[in-house]
């Protein structure tokens, strides 16, 4: 299966990788109208830690034993056998916030466009390729492929 | 006696444990033959979301903790609508009320908790339910259709999600606890008073520190008419909902050899002490990291480990049991709560506790041997699982208090070996 993956030795913390997420998440998908006044608000799946001058992005690993997966209360998070992606399915999330506590990487937060369900890295599945890898000017972060 | 069916692999139960074990051997095996023996009749369905159910805040196929399709595209036989009344651990079988017997290689005892029934008067009247399984949901949703005024035993997390849906729905609801706070399992008096503002901000009323007595009728008609409470005081209502907590269903192995305290005792493999016969979800006693004992700690992510690691080794492949500890999640009326681990351990000894509160944003720390032990986070409750982990892994904390109670935590935080591992690695080992 695909796992991005960060390299925090070459990471300069210039953000894009946020920027480019939150277009990936915004109702036109264009960067120009996603960020204008008035525009839906979007968010990011991607954190950028930073400290001192070591930085990296941090998004969902896609872990192989998901915590958020087997502590969803609802079934609503699942992982897909064959693609190794974990996604929440919104019509069946409650947003009691299991997967925000279980994750050891922080990495499902609550959606803050609607504060009712939670939110997580799906490999930009409707893209094809995620957008934060595309666009990250130093190969900060990459996309592997990880055998069992 | 005709011909017994007889299952490689056979689980008593038909929710989140067993689930978990069906997935676990099915990622690796998928030729075995597995069954599932149910009391219940329903498809899996997911139990904290009976309560949403009632309320009608979701459907009841959006209750299905996984799809319909589930155990045809895992093959697996299922038998629903019948109790284990023995376990014969000496010939590899169970017996169901219908006389019929099933045999196994292994066995998963899955069945669950039951609701504790508190030895006062009037539990038998119509107009009292429990809220433990999704046909409880259905009779009560049926008579709440027509009532108005309902009193809620028991100020636990079922309870208090119970007043909720009861709440969104209209009515007037009164919750009775017996200690001096709701959640008190899970939370200490400041996040406790926290929940109880929202509660009642949401019009729930809620008595703390008073005792059921007895569940009264009236003159004309044997229905539900009051509760009494130890204090003398009566309170008139139509409907009760008993929700005082769960046992373990330790019956189903009466009369084996399979060992209980106060649930299945199991071992790090979630094995009793019969070999080949496994426990798992709320009926099980299991291995808690942080207490370093076995405890009956029945919370859904634990039930679902505890079944995945179950069903691993039933296949062979060792796997420990190491990771279940508590952890709550949960929202009343939008506003989030969560604790984890000893949270409401008092500062003793061994034990530091560390607080911070600004508004609805409250933080409890609970730390021993410079490690963190256990946590309160309401309000502001982004990267939680961030501290979560670093119990799992016991990652050193004495010089990060600061970062823990103010939520400026960041995965940059750990150690550099932990943050390589999580930002390269597959995700596997946690603890």
């Amino acid at each position: 299966m695909l796992r991005i993956k960060a390299n925090p030795e070459v990471c300069i913390g210039c953000g894009l990788c946020r920027v480019w997420c939150k277009v990936q998440h915004s109702d036109s998908k264009n960067i120009h109208k996603a960020f204008i006044a008035g525009a839906t608000e979007t968010a990011s799946c991607v954190e950028l830690e930073e400290h001192g001058c070591e930085s990296f992005a941090l998004q969902c690993r896609q872990c192989d034993e998901p915590l958020c997966v087997y502590g969803c209360i609802t079934g609503a998070m699942t992982k897909d056998p064959e693609t190794g992606v974990v996604t929440v399915d919104e019509k069946k999330c409650v947003g009691c916030w299991t997967c925000v506590l279980m994750c050891p990487n922080g990495a499902v937060k609550r959606d803050p466009r609607s504060g009712k369900t939670a939110m997580k890295c799906d490999m930009c599945k409707e893209r094809g390729f995620p957008s934060c890898v595309e666009h990250c000017p130093n190969d900060a972060l990459i996309i592997e492929e990880d055998d069992e | 006696m005709s011909t017994q069916p007889k299952y490689d692999f056979l689980l008593i139960g038909n929710s989140t444990a067993a689930v978990g074990a069906v997935e676990a051997i099915r990622s690796l095996d998928k030729t075995s033959t597995i069954g599932i023996i149910a009391h219940e009749t329903e498809h899996t369905y997911s139990r904290p979301l009976i309560t949403y159910y009632v309320s009608g805040k979701v459907t009841e196929e959006n209750t299905y903790y996984r799809p319909l399709n589930f155990y045809i595209l895992n093959n697996v036989d299922v038998i629903l609508g019948k109790q284990v009344v023995q376990v014969n651990d000496r010939d590899s079988s169970v017996t169901l009320d219908d006389g019929v017997i099933v045999g196994y290689s292994k066995l998963l005892l899955a069945a669950g908790g039951g609701p504790i029934k508190p030895p006062v008067p009037g539990l038998d009247r119509p107009g009292v339910f429990y809220m433990n399984t999704m046909e409880d949901a259905k009779r009560a949703k049926g008579w709440l259709s027509h009532t108005q005024k309902t009193v809620v035993i028991g100020g636990g997390l079922t309870g208090l999600k119970t007043a909720e849906a009861l709440a969104y729905m209209g009515h007037d609801v009164t919750v009775i606890e017996m200690a001096d706070r709701v959640l008190a399992m899970n939370l200490d008096p400041t996040a406790s008073g926290l929940v109880r503002e929202a509660m009642e901000g949401h019009g729930v009323e809620i008595l703390t520190g008073v005792q059921l007595t007895g569940i009264e009728g009236s003159d004309d008609s044997n229905d539900v008419a009051s509760v009494v409470l130890n204090t003398g005081e009566q309170i008139a209502c139509e409907t009760v909902f008993m929700t005082v907590g769960v046992k373990p269903r330790t019956e189903i192995v009466k009369g084996s050899d399979v060992k209980i305290n106060r649930g299945i005792l199991v071992n790090r493999f979630m094995e009793t002490n019969v070999p080949g016969v496994y426990a798992a979800g709320d009926i099980a006693e299991a291995y808690d990291p942080l207490t370093g004992s076995n405890r009956v700690l029945p919370i859904l992510p634990n039930a679902y480990i505890g079944g995945r690691v179950a069903g691993l080794n039933m296949l062979g492949k060792e796997t420990t049991y190491n990771i279940g500890m508590s952890v709550n999640s949960v929202s009343f009326f939008g506003e989030p709560f969560m604790s984890a681990g000893l949270a409401t351990q008092p500062e003793e000894e061994d034990y530091k506790v560390y607080t911070s509160l600004d508004g609805a944003n409250y933080r409890r720390i609970v730390v021993k041997e410079g490690k963190l032990m256990g946590l309160i986070v309401t309000g502001d409750v982004e990267r939680a699982g961030l501290m979560t982990g670093m119990m799992r892994a016991g990652v050193p904390v004495d010089d990060m208090i600061d970062k823990l109670l103010q939520g400026h935590l960041g995965l940059i935080d750990m150690p550099k070996k932990m943050v390589m591992d999580r930002l390269q690695g597959a995700g596997r080992d946690w603890a």
